[in-house]
C-alpha cells in the first residue's frame, strides 16, 4: 500500500514540473477545454445534431487528457534513465505499475468537472437533478476506463519510445469513434465496431442517456462495459510491462527493449 | 545578401531532414490534421450548403500552422536539449536567420497537410474537388504561409526565455483555430473577440483560402485580405525581429542561455 501511495504521489508530481503549475494548467484545464468549445463550436456550425449532443460528448471527451499522463508516467521512465533503477527494486509490480494511475482518476475527474461547468455556463447545457449521479458516473467510469487505455499506452510506449505521441492518436481517435462527434450510425461498419472496442464509447452514449432524462438503471449496462474495457487495458499494459522485462532481462537490454 | 541565404537555405535542408522524422511534428503535420478532419467532414456534411473545400482548407491551415506554432521554438528547445544552442548564438551567423531558415524548411514540410486534406475529401469520402479559383488560391496559399511563417518566428524566441514553452503554445492551438474561423465562421463566437481575430494572420489566411478555394470572395475581397496577410505577418516578423535580439541580449547578460 505504501508503495501504491509513494508511487502514485510521486509520478503525478514529477509529471508537471512542479516548480512552475502552468504546465498543469495548460496541459489538463485550458487544452482539453479549449478543444471541447472547438469541437461544439463546428457541431453547432454542422447542425445536424443539437449543441448538448457535442457538448456532453466533448466534456466525456476531456477524459482523454488523462491518457497523457498516466501513458507519460509509465512511458518516461524510460527516457529520464529510470527504468533500469525502477526494475532493480525489489518491489512488487502491481502497486508500482497501477500506482501510476491512482492520482490520475481524481484529476481526471476534475478536468470533467471543469468541462461539464464550462458546457453549462458558457454553451447553457441542462443537466437535470435526476441526472446528475449519472452523469458522475459516467464521468468517473470514462477516466478509470482511460486510464486503464493510458497504462496499456505507458507500456507500449517501452517499444514504440514516446508515450505522447501514442496518446495523441488515442485522443484523436476516441474523438473520433467513440460517438463524441460523430454518431457511431453514421460511421462505416467495420469502424463502428471497432469502435465498441475502444473506451468512452459507452461512458459517452450512458452520459447523453442521463442528460436526457433517463434513468440511472439505464445507463448501468453502458457503464460496467465501459469499466471491464478499461480493466482489460490496464491488465494487458501490466501484461506487456512484466513480458518486455522479463525479455529485457533475459537479454541483458533494459533500456534497448 | 548571398552569405545570409546561403545560410537560411541550409537551414532550412537541415531542418527539413529532421523534421521528416521527428515523431512530434509528423504528427502534427499528417496526423492530426487527418483525425480533425475526417472528424470535421463527418460533422459539416449535413449542411444544406457543404463544400468539401472549406473542411480541406480548415483542415490544411490547422495542420500548417500547428506545425508552425511548435516548430520555432522547438528547434530552439532541441538545441539546448542537445547542448549546441551556445554554440550556435556565440558563432557569426545570425541566429535568427538560423532559426528563420529552419522555420522555412518546416514549412515546406507542413505543406502535406494540404494534400493529406485534399485526399481525405477526394479518395475517403469520394467529393469531386475543384478550385473554383487555382490562381488566386495559390496566391493567397503562398501569402498564407509566408505569414503562418512570421507566425512562427513570433513565437520561437520565447523558447530562449522559456524553457517549458512547449506548453504555452499547447494553450494557444485550439483559441486560434477558433478565432481564425478555420473549421467555422468567427461569427458563432462572441462579438468581442472578433478584433482579436483582426490580428492574427491565421484569420486572414483562411478568409483568402477559403474565398479563394470557393470563389465566394471577389478580387477587391482577396486583395483586402492578402494586403492584411501581409501586414500582420509583417508585423509579426518585425516583432520577432526585435524579441529575438532582446531575449538574446538578456540571457547574455544573465549567461542563462542554456539554464532558462
Amino acid at each position: 500500500m505504501r508503495i501504491f501511495t509513494v508511487t502514485a504521489y510521486y509520478s503525478f508530481r514529477a509529471l508537471f514540473n512542479w516548480l512552475q503549475p502552468m504546465p498543469y494548467f495548460i496541459n489538463r484545464l485550458l487544452f482539453p477545454l479549449a478543444q471541447l468549445a472547438f469541437f461544439a463550436l463546428i457541431g453547432t456550425y454542422g447542425g445536424s445534431q443539437p449543441l448538448s449532443f457535442y457538448l456532453v460528448g466533448n466534456a466525456i471527451g476531456t477524459a482523454t487528457a488523462t491518457a497523457f499522463g498516466v501513458s507519460q508516467a509509465v512511458g518516461n521512465e524510460r527516457q529520464q534513465g529510470t527504468l533500469a533503477y525502477l526494475l532493480a527494486a525489489p518491489a512488487p509490480r502491481v502497486p508500482i505499475f497501477f500506482g501510476r494511475a491512482a492520482l490520475h482518476v481524481a484529476d481526471g475527474m476534475l478536468n470533467m468537472v471543469a468541462a461539464l461547468a464550462i458546457a453549462v455556463i458558457a454553451f447553457g447545457l441542462r443537466v437535470p437533478v435526476e441526472g446528475i449521479l449519472g452523469v458522475v458516473s459516467a464521468m468517473l467510469v470514462a477516466t478509470l476506463a482511460i486510464c486503464g487505455l493510458g497504462l496499456f499506452l505507458g507500456a507500449l510506449a517501452y517499444i514504440v519510445l514516446d508515450a505522447a505521441i501514442l496518446a495523441n492518436f488515442a485522443m484523436f481517435i476516441i474523438l473520433l469513434l467513440s460517438g463524441a462527434n460523430v454518431p457511431l450510425a453514421e460511421l462505416p461498419g467495420v469502424v463502428a465496431a471497432i469502435a465498441q472496442g475502444i473506451p468512452l464509447t459507452r461512458s459517452v452514449a450512458a452520459a447523453r442517456l442521463y442528460v436526457g432524462g433517463g434513468s440511472f438503471d439505464a445507463g448501468v449496462g453502458l457503464l460496467l462495459g465501459d469499466l471491464a474495457l478499461g480493466a482489460v487495458y490496464g491488465i494487458a499494459g501490466f501484461v506487456v510491462f512484466n513480458w518486455l522485462e522479463t525479455r529485457a532481462r533475459r537479454g541483458g537490454r533494459l533500456e534497448g527493449v | 545578401m548571398t552569405a545570409a541565404l546561403r545560410l537560411a537555405v541550409q537551414s532550412a535542408w537541415v531542418d527539413f531532414q529532421e523534421v521528416a522524422v521527428n515523431g512530434f511534428l509528423l504528427f502534427g503535420a499528417v496526423w492530426q490534421p487527418f483525425f480533425i478532419g475526417v472528424t470535421t467532414m463527418y460533422m459539416l456534411r449535413h449542411r444544406a450548403d457543404f463544400d468539401p473545400m472549406y473542411v480541406i482548407v480548415g483542415t490544411a491551415l490547422s495542420g500548417i500552422f500547428s506545425t508552425l506554432l511548435f516548430a520555432g521554438s522547438g528547434a530552439i528547445s532541441h538545441e539546448r536539449w542537445i547542448g549546441t544552442l551556445e554554440l550556435l548564438v556565440a558563432s557569426p551567423a545570425s541566429f535568427f536567420l538560423v532559426i528563420g531558415g529552419r522555420l522555412a524548411g518546416t514549412t515546406v514540410f507542413s505543406l502535406l497537410s494540404l494534400l493529406l486534406a485534399y485526399g481525405i475529401a477526394a479518395l475517403l469520402f469520394g467529393y469531386p474537388i475543384a478550385i473554383a479559383e487555382p490562381g488566386w488560391f495559390a496566391i493567397s496559399l503562398l501569402f498564407a504561409v509566408a505569414a503562418l511563417w512570421a507566425t512562427g518566428m513570433f513565437f520561437a524566441p520565447l523558447a530562449i526565455l522559456w524553457r517549458a514553452v512547449g506548453h504555452f503554445l499547447l494553450g494557444l492551438e485550439y483559441p486560434i483555430f477558433a478565432l481564425s474561423g478555420l473549421l467555422f465562421p468567427i461569427l458563432l463566437l462572441p462579438g468581442w473577440t472578433a478584433p482579436i481575430s483582426n490580428i492574427l494572420p491565421p484569420y486572414w489566411a483562411a478568409v483568402a483560402m477559403h474565398g479563394a478555394a470557393r470563389g465566394d470572395l471577389d478580387l477587391p475581397g482577396l486583395l483586402r485580405a492578402w494586403f492584411f496577410l501581409f501586414l500582420t505577418g509583417g508585423a509579426l516578423l518585425l516583432i520577432a525581429r526585435l524579441l529575438f535580439e532582446r531575449v538574446l541580449t538578456r540571457a547574455r547578460r544573465a549567461g542563462t542561455l542554456a539554464l532558462s
